[in-house]
């Protein structure tokens, strides 16, 4: 009896040897290539429309290149690009070049080409969402020109570019306030919404200035495309995305400049913070906003000015209305491309749903009519280690 | 109802986490674990159910923990712009789904302390609401009110967006390791319940004989009924909650009020 047992539990044994030469879903590090950025570009090729994709992945070989100059560090991330009808097929002609299968799940930026945004967007976010090796926080930026040009640029400090590209549109993008670093998560929502348009980060390429010791091309994330419905119509320069910080986000930890002007001497105000309430109603079918914007700050930069404690007043006004000034060009940027990209309309949709209801139809010339009005109040909360004035005589 | 169950969780993990391996064997994997849970019973069943438990929770609010800097409660925003009509009508689907939990009445008799089960039945009927409303709170309040709606899975979504820091980010596999127990607690017990009222039925004398053919049929019905994840979404969505009321609220109203005509009639009698 007892024979038969282990016979049977042997046979058994034998029949779970083919499962365990591994499993189907197993993945060797060696065998992926891991894409760290992504750039999509719509191109004509022989009079058909495609799509270019192209890649940075990361170059795990190991082995070192003496002649690539500089590199630093030991990580390396090759560029590659491919054509194709679809995206995927884009893909596909890249890969068939590498010893390896694409791994996107350590993706961690999609640059998109102005072609392919001005075309249709909504294509894009889509295909992106339901992809699902695709992560919900990779961020999304739109290039002047193709995208692929902004792949081959090179990280200054950062040892690969896509650490470059994480880390401006994570931290420095909103510190230094010139642009805004948009989430793949952010950005579906947003051009979901019936109420609103939306913003991408813009990155551009930065030439080597004369003299300066750094890689000849690198990039800055600096200003933002503006989309309407589902395409892109337009970008902010560095002014007016600081203006639409100031009308649509919060901060406690911005360390931005601005320069004001007080008795014609221009002194530099640290902006260190500020938020904003919007204020909706519809007055007659015109919608009117009201944006009270809150700023806190410093002065390290008087110029010469006194920094009195009576002084301060007159330069937390000469303060507030230079951010006036540019939240006002951002509206009448807004209001240029039609595009209502810094949600005001979701505040009416949010708080006066039945107001929204009666405009929900024809909001958009609604908008072109909107009161729009900035109220600023800036407060300079230090000055710095010095007291008044250092006295020097002159 | 099982085969259902089986294939939702099938493919999920085929979508999200193993793409190239067969429908079968992943069937075949939950069945065999299911399957050895039922044959155990339900003291066994009970006891991994105290043992899941715990790890459900504490990932719900670890989720939650994380997920309070990205809430914004401005998506909740507008509330009821339709009216109740919308939520109501699609309110209906999910909740046949949480009828689902009528089976477990089937376990009464089984109960050792009966006296108790009203009041710690009705608890943990409330708490289960409690945490299905938080869970759909928190996907809301950070995706949005228009995103969820259009995603197959917008809890693993959530998971796959919230992150804390540099250091604990990618958690939706650790979820997904924890959620696969407590489907596999799902699938034995409503196995366990198929399998003993197949039993009482025919009037055989053990259920345990019944799990081995009622687990072919599982692990067939499971691979070969469906044809993609469209499909299952469409009897999900439209086929399965009409058929499903009738064993929730028709069939157990029903019983309920015969029990009640004959205890009138008994007590009538005397």
């Amino acid at each position: 009896m007892k024979k038969v047992y282990r016979s049977i539990a042997y046979s058994f044994l034998l029949l779970v040897l083919p499962l365990i030469s591994g499993c189907w879903d197993s993945k060797e590090v060696e065998d992926l290539a891991i894409t760290t950025l992504i750039a999509w570009d719509r191109i004509t090729e022989n009079d058909v429309d495609q799509w270019q994709v192209s890649a940075r992945i990361l170059d795990m070989s190991g082995k070192k290149d003496g002649e690539q100059s500089g590199q630093k560090g030991s990580a390396s991330e090759i560029l590659i690009k491919g054509t194709g009808l679809t995206v995927q097929e884009a893909f596909n002609d890249f890969t068939k070049r590498l010893p390896a299968m694409i791994f996107y799940q350590h993706n961690s930026a999609l640059l998109i080409g102005e072609r392919a945004a001005r075309e249709d967007l909504s294509i894009i976010a889509e295909n992106f969402t339901r992809f699902p090796g695709s992560r919900p926080r990779t961020s999304l930026l739109v290039t002047e020109g193709e995208a692929y040009q902004a792949l081959q640029a090179k990280p200054e400090l950062a040892s690969t570019l896509s650490k470059e590209i994480k880390k401006l549109t994570e931290k420095t993008a909103q510190q230094i306030g010139i642009s805004y670093g948009v989430t793949l998560i952010e950005f579906t929502k947003w051009i979901m919404r019936p109420d609103r348009d939306t913003v991408l980060s813009k990155i551009i390429l930065n030439e080597k200035k004369e003299g300066e010791e750094t890689v000849p091309e690198s990039i800055i994330l600096e200003g933002l495309g503006v989309t309407r419905k589902n395409k892109l119509v337009g970008w902010l320069n560095q002014e007016e995305t600081l203006g639409y910080l100031l009308i649509a986000h919060k901060t406690s930890n911005s360390l931005i400049p601005i320069s004001a002007m007080k008795d014609k001497t221009i002194f530099s105000y640290y902006l260190t913070g500020f938020n904003s309430s919007i204020k909706s109603k519809l007055v007659e079918g015109k919608p009117t906003f009201t944006i009270k914007i809150k700023a806190e700050g410093a002065i390290h930069e008087n110029n010469g000015l006194s920094l009195d404690p009576e002084d301060l007043p007159a330069l937390e006004e000469a303060v507030g209305k230079r951010l006036q000034e540019i939240a006002l060009k951002t509206i009448a940027k807004a209001k240029e491309y039609d595009s209502d990209f810094l949600g005001l309309n979701v505040k009416l949709h949010r708080y006066h749903p039945s107001a929204w209801q009666e405009i929900a139809s024809d909001w958009r010339e609604r908008f072109q009519e909107a009161d729009i009005e900035v109220e600023v109040e800036a407060r300079i909360r230090n000055t710095g280690t010095t007291s008044k004035k250092l006295d020097i005589p002159q | 109802m099982n085969i259902l169950v089986i294939r939702e969780y099938t493919d999920f993990l085929k979508i999200t986490l193993m793409p190239n391996t067969p429908i079968w064997v992943l069937n075949l994997s939950i069945i065999l674990v299911g399957s050895y849970g039922a044959f155990l019973g339900i003291e066994v069943l009970a006891r991994s159910g105290q043992f899941v438990l715990p790890l459900f929770l504490l990932s719900l609010i670890a989720l939650l923990g994380i997920s309070i800097p990205e809430i914004n409660l401005e998506e909740l925003l507008p509330l009821l712009e339709g009216g109740l009509g919308p939520i109501l009508q699609a309110s209906i689907t999910p909740a046949s789904w949480f009828g689902e939990s009528i089976i477990l009445v089937l376990l009464l008799p089984l109960i050792n302390k009966p006296a108790e089960i009203k009041r710690k039945g009705s608890l943990a009927l409330f708490c289960v609401t409690g945490l299905l409303c938080v869970d759909t709170f928190i996907t809301i309040a950070v995706l949005g009110p228009d995103l969820p709606g259009n995603l197959l899975f917008p809890y693993w979504k959530l998971a796959r967006y919230l992150e804390l820091g540099r250091a604990f980010v990618r958690v939706e596999t650790l979820l997904v390791v924890l959620w696969i127990t407590g489907i596999v607690l799902k699938v034995s017990i409503i196995h366990y319940i198929t399998c003993l009222t197949t039993a009482q039925v025919f009037g055989l004398k053990s259920y345990q004989k019944v799990v081995l053919y009622e687990s072919l049929i599982l692990a067939g019905a499971s691979t070969f009924f469906f044809t993609s994840t469209s499909q299952l979404n469409e009897i999900l969505g439209k086929v399965w909650p009409p058929f499903a009321f009738i064993f929730e609220l028709i069939l157990p109203f029903f019983i309920l009020s015969v029990a009640i005509v004959r205890k009138k009639r008994e007590r009538n009698t005397p």
